[in-house]
């Protein structure tokens, strides 16, 4: 049993040739995700994501630090105050 | 013409084919939701695709049905 939080993280997309590298690193944590939506704005220009992830406060802001890296990449997350006991 | 395309798969290793097949065709896909279950060992995508022509949704489907163990689902609304 782990104690982790709920999040949800919201990216914003830009740079449409970054999207596969957004993509590979959704790939790469899936197992701590949850569900994930994501829509393309603006005639395809822009993307906005928004995904549930649980996980510990290190795992999320690994994820989020990653994403954030990338070039026209945007993120911000949201988490819970309790942790969630979560086997 | 606007399409949702539900696609299932059996094993989570397979996420990253239709991941790629999805990527090529980026430019028809208004939106995607993707809901893992680890215990079931199953991945649910749903997707929306905008297309001018048949050609467009018939080669995205295409590229989809060439991936084993993939359920696809397909709507034109």
């Amino acid at each position: 049993m782990r104690k982790d939080r709920l999040s949800i993280i919201g990216i914003f997309v830009y740079n449409i040739e970054v999207a596969g590298k957004v993509n590979q690193l959704l790939n790469q944590y899936s197992s701590k995700i949850k569900g994930r939506l994501g829509i393309r704005l603006n005639s395809d220009k822009i993307s906005v994501i928004s995904v549930i992830f649980i996980g510990s406060t290190d795992e999320i802001g690994a994820f989020t630090g990653k994403l954030g890296q990338l070039k026209g990449v945007e993120v911000k997350s949201l988490l819970s105050k309790e942790a969630v006991i979560y086997d | 013409m606007i399409h949702t395309i539900t696609i299932v798969l059996n094993s989570v290793n397979l996420s990253t084919e239709v991941n790629s097949a999805l990527h090529s065709h980026s430019d028809i896909i208004i939106g995607r939701m993707g809901i893992p279950l680890h215990n079931e060992n199953t991945f649910i995508l749903t997707i929306v695709v905008k297309t001018a022509s048949e050609r467009e949704i018939n080669n995205l489907l295409s590229d989809l049905s060439r991936i084993e163990k993939v359920k696809i689902a397909h709507l034109t609304i």
